[in-house]
């Protein structure tokens, strides 16, 4: 299997994919943990991806481990971030043109993306979106942010800043002048 | 460097920050401005496009000026009011509202600082509005 595993790179064939699926690779976190995650699904992540791709999938398969030396990757957030790749590695395309990129973000994250992300653990959250952003993964990098988006939709400030713990380095002037020259924010019809 | 806390979003750079920011309301987007001077510093920055509507909470022009002021990369300014080049190929502004001339003079204007990199600027005009040239 891996010995073929290199000419089929890249093919973006749904049978190819799948079946890349199968050859399991290993991740390791910042923390030493070792998971193992599909070919495909592990693809998902840009830097992931390079890696196989200069080194050639045989040597990723029979080899030592992907090391993920961000810190951000933990333990906890490889498990995360794994469990999101190997439910989304069949996802279609996403289609680039400016218009659906619109629509595509102001698309309300899907049920399961939902349970997913919607982690109590403050901490696991940011750690698997920092994760997200080193490992350049995209789709994920956006449901994070689509998802903090969600809980700060309409909030004030202050509560803004209490929930995501944002050191306020404005002076109490400074803010007072923000506040007065944003009242159309607060303005109701 | 500086360690921040994990359970803070003081830990993320501005590529996060800007990536949130994409997915709230011009309103929302707002609302961040006072959170810490990053997210002020990328709430104007950031903004490059605004559609402008005559019921918008911020339609009046001191706040519109405020704004344009803050924002200085916007390129893209649609939706303005009540005005269009009358014939087809004359680039000709009529202007039907006193707010709109002074609005011209802050932003077509190229000496003033407001909007210096305005790529464009769309101005519609409904079809039974009142036309008038000055």
């Amino acid at each position: 299997m891996a010995d073929n595993a290199d000419h089929i790179d890249g093919d973006d064939n749904e049978d190819v994919r799948a079946q890349q699926n199968l050859i399991k690779i290993k991740l390791k976190s910042s923390e030493g943990g070792i998971y193992e995650c599909g070919l495909t699904a592990a693809k998902m992540s840009d830097l992931v991806k390079n890696m196989v791709e200069s080194l050639g999938t045989d040597a990723v398969v029979t080899t030592e481990p992907i090391i993920l030396g961000n810190e951000a990757v933990t333990d906890a957030a490889l498990k995360k971030i794994i469990e999101w790749v190997e439910f989304h590695w069949d996802d279609p395309p996403v289609d680039h043109d400016f218009e659906d990129e619109k629509d595509r973000r102001n698309e309300e994250l899907s049920h399961w993306d939902k349970q997913f992300i919607d982690v109590d653990d403050q901490a696991l959250l940011f750690d698997v979106i920092a994760a997200a952003n080193y490992m350049d993964i995209k789709g994920l990098v956006e449901v994070g942010a689509k998802h903090i988006c969600s809980k700060i939709r309409g909030k004030s400030c202050q509560e803004v800043r209490e929930m995501l713990k944002i050191t306020n380095d404005f002076t109490a002037e400074e803010e007072d002048a923000i506040h007065k020259e944003n009242a159309w924010i607060y303005a109701k019809d | 460097m500086r360690k921040y806390s994990k359970d803070s979003f003081d830990r993320f750079g501005d590529d996060l920050c800007q990536q949130l920011l994409s997915f709230l309301t011009f309103e929302d987007r707002f609302r961040c401005e006072c959170l810490s001077k990053q997210w002020r510093r990328l709430v104007f920055n950031t903004q490059k496009d605004i559609h402008y509507r005559e019921d918008n909470n911020w339609s009046d022009l001191s706040t519109f000026e405020m704004i344009l002021k803050k924002c200085q990369n916007i390129t893209h300014l649609r939706n303005l009011v009540y005005t269009t080049p009358l014939f087809g190929g004359s680039n000709t502004w009529y202007i039907t509202d006193p707010k709109l001339a002074l609005l011209k003079q802050t932003l077509l204007v190229k000496n003033t600082t407001n909007c210096q990199n305005l790529l464009q600027l769309r101005i519609d005009m409904p079809i039974h509005n009142n036309r008038q040239i000055v």
